[in-house]
Order: structure tokens, then sequence, then C-alpha cells
């Protein structure tokens, strides 16, 4: 049977035609099982191949040990994901030499594999030859030295990021001991070791901790290792366990480069609870207790969780409303409560109508969402109507619903910011918000029922990452989605020539934290909009009007001439296409996709009507 | 069994099932070095269904020998 795998691939190969198809259906047989042979038919007869590439990343290879198959296998999934691939393999245990001399390939992926047991190997040698506080400080001093390292290294690297790869031990040095809690064990070694160093690296916004424990967690150790190799190859792992590494780098790499999804809509017969509510009624439907009611309620938990990280979530049900939230008011079993929704569909209305309302509702994209239903003809109807929602196959038996749901990555972030906590609250203010919309009778009425605020603050150290975010996610509001790193803004900021600002928001809702970013560079008498971002969550409330008005002002009062504004087309930014027109600017000329604007002081400006309704301050760093 | 064993071998240098000969050998045939050799002898043990100790993958190194010893092992 493998053997036919292997040679349906190798034929789709043939013609640049069936590229694609040879991609995708490696990508399908990868997931199902591990087949080497497949992997190396794949880097053989399809990876030199030139495709439609949609990014090209150069990425040098640094390990303890020989990684020498790491990068076949880098080459391969990120081909299968279409990304060009470049590679600089550095030498097996010189990665100290490699990390002080700096790499003039100029790499945007910088990966070190660095195994424990290489690094510090006194530990794993003779491990009864030592104090549990030598072992400290051999930790202590090594970190040191690495940190500093990495350190150097980072400095000298303008554009790009340090993925690091820290294994831990699959040997126990402390074998011959049989109590758990003995001091000596490794798996202590290992999280002290991770944890002092990345405390100590400075530089931290340019380096990624790669989290492997999630793949040795997934196999036994004899997957994960092959002794054999370690003997003729000073080779650690398994193509098995390169493979699935390959795969987790590529995971960081999309958390750290595309947007993840933002709502969850969920529906609820049968995906929340077992049964269903119209016909079985609140004794009849299976949630809570024990048994399949148990894994109905440890799917809710999970949902939860993504709740409560700043996942919106949302109701999209074929049912009579009053049944449906009478399970969510009065069962025992109900995890998830009316409140953790921001927005809920409970009709007879089909699914594509109610999902597309939605969006619309907490103004969000239809390809932030991802829609969960058991149902595989609504899954299909969705599918089929508005193929920018993701729509994944659900797995049949809901024991392993849970499951399906943690291995996913559609809502994956490198870390836990605070704005992404808040997000439900916000977007629950913004449901809201189109209440009062929908209520106010006219816009004005609507902005004073508002009482929004907007602070603009110069860009300090720690607003950084945030505007970074900004810079990398937002799509919609974006006027001239320029995609800068951290260390470009931070860079922009050092410029005295450059304004850098964040607006944050308030209403009468909630304080919705920074939601926009404005960059501004002058020249002479001129002032150019380099960027101009807004968070979709709170556009269509005038603020990017208000925010234009008190850029006129201020540099009216620096007696500058004029205000240059561009608007870059891309696929996805048409909201703001009129923006400069509409805040009175005129258009000057077209550059390809840019749109060139002019706003001269010596033009009278037709005034801002809303001007009163939304106050403006501004904040020096 | 030839063709299969061609494909493989071909498949881990990077090479055309038609450029591995009969006398194709380790640190001959272009790419086959003892790194990929390692890749040779685990597809092997994946494509057969065997395992192959230490000493047979270091034995073990020309088309030949492999071809014998799948065939000696029925």
């Amino acid at each position: 049977m493998k053997e036919d795998v292997n040679k349906k691939l190798v034929s789709l190969s043939k013609s640049s035609k069936t590229l694609d198809d040879a991609r995708i259906f490696f990508l399908e047989q990868t997931e199902k099982e591990h087949n080497m042979l497949l992997w190396k038919c794949y880097l053989s007869n399809v990876a030199d191949k030139e495709i439609d590439f949609d990014n090209t990343e150069r990425i040098a290879l640094m390990g303890s040990s020989n990684i020498t198959p790491l990068k076949d296998k880098l080459k391969v999934i990120f081909h299968a994901h279409n990304i060009d691939t470049d590679f600089f393999s550095g030498e097996y245990n010189n990665y100290m030499q490699e990390l002080m001399t700096g790499n003039s390939f100029k790499p945007s992926i910088t990966l070190v594999v660095l195994c424990i047991e290489d690094i510090i190997p006194g530990i794993y040698e003779r491990p009864f030859s030592y104090l549990p506080e030598d072992i400290s400080r051999m930790i202590n001093e090594l970190t040191d030295k690495i940190a500093l390292a990495i350190d150097n290294y980072l400095s000298a690297l303008t554009n790009g990021m340090l993925y690091l790869v820290i294994m831990p031990s699959l040997e126990e040095p402390s074998s011959y001991i049989y109590n758990p809690g003995f001091s000596y064990k490794s798996e202590g070694h290992f999280l002290e070791f991770c944890e002092t160093l990345s405390k100590k690296v400075q530089r931290e916004e340019k380096l990624v901790m790669v989290d492997t424990r999630r793949i040795i967690q997934k196999y036994p150790k004899n997957k994960i290792e092959d002794k054999r190799h370690w003997y003729l190859g000073r080779i650690r792992y398994t193509d098995l366990f390169f493979s699935e590494m390959a795969k987790e780098v590529l995971r960081v790499y999309k958390i750290l480069t595309f947007t993840s999804k933002k709502c969850l809509v969920l529906d609820l017969d049968n995906t929340l609870w077992g049964g269903i509510i119209g016909q079985d009624g609140m004794e009849g439907i299976i949630l809570g207790e024990d048994g399949l009611g148990r894994a109905y309620e440890d799917f809710q938990r999970e949902i939860l969780k993504l709740h409560e990280k700043g996942i919106i979530l949302a109701i999209c049900s074929k049912n009579n409303e009053s049944d449906a939230l009478e399970v969510f008011r009065k069962h025992k079993g109900m995890i998830l409560k009316e409140e953790s929704f921001v927005s809920k569909r409970i009709n007879w209305t089909d699914k594509v109508t109610n999902i597309l309302e939605i969006s619309k509702e907490i103004n969000i994209g239809l390809d932030d969402i991802v829609f969960f239903d058991d149902n595989p003809a609504e899954r299909k109807w969705v599918r089929d109507n508005l193929p920018q929602v993701i729509v994944p196959e659900f797995p049949e038996d809901p024991f392993l619903y849970t499951e399906f749901l943690k291995s996913s990555d559609w809502f994956d972030s490198y870390r836990l910011n605070k704005e992404d906590i808040s997000r439900n609250t916000t977007y629950k203010a913004v449901a809201k918000g189109m209440d009062l919309k929908i209520t106010s009778k006219s816009v004005s009425n609507y902005l004073k029922a508002l009482d929004q605020q907007i602070i603009l603050e110069e860009i300090g150290t720690s607003a950084l990452s945030r505007a970074t975010q900004l810079c990398q996610k937002t799509n919609q509001f974006n006027l001239t989605t320029k995609r800068y790193q951290l260390t470009e803004i931070k860079e922009m900021t050092e410029n005295k020539n450059n304004r850098l600002y964040t607006i944050s928001a308030q209403d009468c809702f909630c304080d919705y934290g920074i939601v926009g970013l404005l960059i501004l560079k002058e020249h002479e008498s001129t002032v150019l909009i380099d960027t101009f971002i807004l968070s979709c969550r709170i556009v269509g409330r005038k603020i990017e009007f208000a925010v234009i008005e008190w850029l006129k002002e201020m540099y009216k009062r620096k007696d500058f001439h004029h205000i240059e504004g561009i608007y870059e087309e891309t696929a996805k930014n048409a909201l703001c296409k009129d923006f400069y027109k509409d805040g009175g600017f005129e258009f000057v000329k077209k550059d390809n996709n840019a749109f060139v604007y002019l706003f001269s002081f010596s033009r009278k400006d037709k005034a801002f009507p809303f001007k009163k309704l939304i106050k403006v301050k501004a904040l020096a760093s | 069994m030839e063709g299969k064993l061609k494909f493989i071998i071909a498949n881990c240098c990077q090479l055309d099932p038609s450029e591995i000969k009969d006398d194709a050998r380790v640190n001959h045939t272009p790419n086959w070095d003892s790194l990929v050799h390692i890749d040779i002898m685990a597809c092997v043990e994946q494509e057969y269904g065997i395992s192959l100790d230490t000493r047979t993958i270091t034995t073990l190194i020309t088309y030949k020998d492999i071809l014998g010893y799948l065939k000696d092992s029925g």
C-alpha cells in the first residue's frame, strides 16, 4: 500500500499542472501516518520545483548534535506549505562559535537545537558525583554563556528571529534511584535550564522557544531516539522525530507570521450537548455527569479556555431561541454561560445568512471565523458558500471533540497579551454599540451616547510589542499595510523626524486598550502618514476622523504646509479606500497600488461634524 | 524487489531510479554517503517491516548486499 502512495506522489510531481495536487496529497498522507520514504520522494521529486511561493525564508541551522536530517525535513514541509527556503548549516556542536561570530548568510530564521545532554554532559555521565547545588551552579554558568552568545548574535541580526529548541534528555541520569521525588531527576534540570536561559536573554523580542515536549509526550521513547543512529552518525533522533520537529517549527512560524482566527462560531445540538433540545427536552439531552455527558462538558471547558484567552464566541443554531437559552440558564452541566457569547443567532434562518450577520455584528472578517457543527450537511453548506470561513471536519465520536480542539492551530498565539484577555469584553461592547446604533436615530446621537475618548500616546518600550502585533495582524483598517517588525519600530522611534503614537480608546462600555497605531514622518514642511492602523473592533465610530482632525490641528500649529497620506490597496483593506477623500484630502496620483493624497493647510477645510462628540487627548511618552 | 529497492535508494540519494545500477554502493554512487546510508537503511526497515542491527547496517553497503540480505531473509 505504502509503495503505491510513494509512486503516486512521484507521478504527480512529473507535470507542473499537478504539483499542487502533489503538495496536498503529501500533506494528507503525512497527517495519516509517518512514512519516511514519502518524505524522501517529496524531497527528491517535488521540493526543487518552482511553485507560486507565498514567502521565501533563509534558515540557518545550528545544533549541539548532528541535526543534518532536519534541513531536508524543513525544506519539504515549508515547500508543501508554499514557502521557499534557503539554508545555511552549521557544523555540529559548533553553535557557541557560530553564535559569537554572527552569520553573513543573513538568515530570517536561525534555528538552534540544543540537547541538554550534550551541553551539560556531566549530569548524565556522572550524576552521583554532583550535589544538587553543583548542578544548579553548572546550569547557571552555562545559561550565562549561552544567553550572552544569543544576545551577541541577535544584536548583529538586523531582521529575523532565533528559534531555540531545547531538548530534554530522554535518559534518566539517576535511573538507579527509584524515588520519583529525588532531586537529580532529569525533568527538573530541563525546566530549570529553560527558565533560567529565557530570563537571561535581553533581546527576548527576537527569541522564540519551540516547545518539543508536545511531540515527546506523543510518542514512546524508541520512536524518538535511535541509539544506532547516535553511534553511527551522532544523530540523536529518529526520522519520525525530525519530521515532527520540522512540523513544530512550521507551526511556530505560522503563529508568528500569520493572523490567528478571532472567533469561534458554535452549533448547539450534538455539538455543545448530546441530543436535540427541541425534541429531547432539558431532561433528555446528554450533558454533564459521567459517560458521554462528561465528554460534552469537557469540550465546553476547552472552549471556555479559548474564551478566556480572548477568542470571541458566537452561536449559530437552528432552534427555538427560548428552548436553547433555557439550557444555558438552567442546565447544571453547562460550563459555557449565555454571557460567554458575544453574538447569538438561534433561529431557523440558514447558517450562511446567520454567519454573515454575526461577522457584521461584531465587525470581523469572515476569514477570522472558525465554525463548528456536527452536521456534515450544514458544514458543506457553509463551506461552499463562505469559503473564507474555516469549517473543520468534525470527529464523529464526541469523546474526541476535546482532543480535536486542543490539537488544532487556528487560535494559537505565542504569548498572552493584556488586550487578548480583554478582547471579549470589548467585542461585547461593540455588539452593544451596534444595538445602540440601531436604536439611536442619528449618527450624532449614537456617538454622543457612546461618549468616546481617544488617547494618542508616543510609543515607549512597553507598547512596542502591541504596536508590532497591530502591524502584523491588522488587515482591514490599515492604510499602507507595512508589516513592521518590533526592531524596525524601535529604530523608527530613535529618529527625531518620526512621531509614533499608539491609539487607545474608551467608551461608555469599556476601555479597549491600545487599538491603533500612527506613524508620522516629518520632512521639511510636510508630514507623511507612513502608517495608520485601527483595529476593526472600533472602526465605524468616526475615531479615524477624530485622529485626522487632531493631526491637522497639531501640524497647523507647527506651521507645516502639507499632510501626505497614502492608501496602498490590498485584497483586504477596501474598508479604508476612501478614508483620505472623506477626510478632506485631495487625490494627487496613483503609483501602482498606491493612491497618494495631500492635505494643504492653505486650502479651506470643511469642519468635522462630530468634533465635540469624541474627545482626543495626546500624551508624550 | 529489485525495482522497489532501487526506488528507495534513488529517492534517498535524490537521483532517478534509472541512475541506480547494479554496482551502486556507498561512497561511489552520487550522494550515497554515510549519513544517506543510515537513511537508506531506515527506509528499507520501514518498507520491508524489518529491523536491522548496527553491524548489519554497517556491512550492507552495496545495492547487491542489501538485495541479497532481503532475499535471504525472505
